[in-house]
């Protein structure tokens, strides 16, 4: 695999001009690395599972202060242009820590995020040169009307929710920063739990009074296990209520 | 520690630079070993997706390919059966399967997602569809429709 990256690397080196670089951990063991010439194309789908996880813009006033420790250098050089370099470590080992280089309209040049034990998850940025990005609103995700806006879990809110089909359901939860999806599985279950990480997320699966949760984000193991709870908790208030 | 041999010859298996013998013996590791199987899709899902960024089709056959051929050795193992065991095990699994089929039917488009005999969780399936699922078109209605949560 390692040589079929080099290759590729070498192949868009010699014919592009602006590249966009992109490091995950595909696994609990392994990474991979890309660079594309182009993130227009989003029919294809390694453009399109990057357009998912990277992020154009990011406003610092977006970030709970209670809930990150955030360091900001300015006057960073990269690319002959000055940028500003945030640190954002989680104040509790409750979400991962985010490093981002960004312009003066916000726009990100670089970001990698790291989990509790500093094991990078993911990094992507420009390779070689800053191409003409339009400034604009950062793509917060706008909360749901239809959501339950009394979810809150330890900062994390309720930020879109939308149901699959019949038996199931996916929730997002944000911070501002970091972001979770939870899946819950009706009249489903599994006999074990599962932890894993899977292309830069962590992603924890438990059964919990007949359902199955399904999480995948940026948080760890235990908070996920306890936003299980809590949306259990939650869902048995609701039925107990009709 | 075996797995980590393994994993160098995956990796190698996928840049197509294993040679026969040890392909053999990789697959024969990948028979009895879940992770190793895992990370084999794993890295021949991601070789499919660079390779697509630039020939700009979607190939998803090539996972599968390897995986049939996973379990084309397996069988060629079981070869040791007598046909008359075959069609009685056929007709078996088949009453099984339209019982099970029965119970689960209600459930049947997520039930794949979720813990089998083998006991794989299927988890990295679930991410991958679940992420083509919530592309950015079907995006835009998400926040449109609301979950049975109190108010």
């Amino acid at each position: 695999m390692k040589y079929f990256v080099l290759a590729f690397l070498l192949l868009i080196y010699s014919s592009a001009n602006a590249g966009f670089f992109f490091k995950i951990a595909v696994d609990n063991s392994s990474y991979s690395s890309f660079i594309l010439k182009s993130l227009k194309n989003t029919e294809i789908q390694t453009h399109f599972i990057i357009q998912k996880i990277r992020e154009n813009y990011f406003d610092i006033s977006s970030v709970d202060k209670n809930y990150y420790q955030v360091s900001i250098e300015r006057g960073v050089s990269l690319f002959n242009k000055k940028l500003l370099l945030y640190e954002l470590n989680p104040t509790f080992s409750d979400r991962f820590k985010h490093v981002i280089w960004v312009t003066n309209d916000n726009i990100v040049v670089r970001k990698e995020v790291y989990n509790l034990n500093n094991k990078l998850m993911l990094s992507y940025g420009y390779v070689d040169e800053l191409p003409k990005v339009e400034p604009g609103p950062p793509p917060a995700l706008h909360k749901s009307s239809g959501c339950d806006r009394s979810l809150n879990f330890r900062g994390f809110e309720l930020y879109g929710c939308k149901r699959i089909d019949k038996n199931t359901k996916h929730l997002i939860f944000s911070d501002g920063l970091n972001k979770f999806s939870v899946f819950v599985d009706k009249n489903v279950e599994v006999k074990k739990v599962s932890k894993k990480v899977i292309m830069g997320n962590y992603v924890y699966r438990k059964s919990l009074a007949g359902h199955t949760y399904t999480v995948v984000g940026s948080v760890p193991f235990k908070i996920m296990k306890d936003v299980i709870t809590y949306i259990n908790n939650k869902e048995e208030e609701h039925e107990s209520n009709e | 520690m075996k797995c980590q041999k393994y994993r160098k010859l995956i990796s190698l298996y996928v840049d197509d630079e294993l040679s026969s013998v040890y392909e053999d013996e990789l697959f024969e590791h990948l028979g009895t070993c879940p992770a190793c199987k895992t990370a084999l899709k794993n890295e021949s899902m991601l070789k499919s997706y660079i390779k697509d960024s630039y020939s700009g089709t979607y190939n998803v056959d090539f996972s599968r390919n390897i995986m049939s051929k996973i379990e084309e050795k397996n069988k060629k193992k079981k070869g040791k059966f007598k046909t008359v065991q075959k069609s009685k095990m056929i007709a078996g699994v088949a009453v099984v399967l339209i019982f099970s089929s029965m119970i689960t039917l209600s459930a049947l488009s997520r039930v794949d997602y979720f813990a089998k005999k083998d006991n794989s969780d299927n988890l990295e399936k679930f991410v991958y569809e679940h992420m083509d699922k919530s592309s950015p078109e079907q995006q835009r209605s998400f926040e449109l429709t609301s979950v049975n949560f109190p108010k």
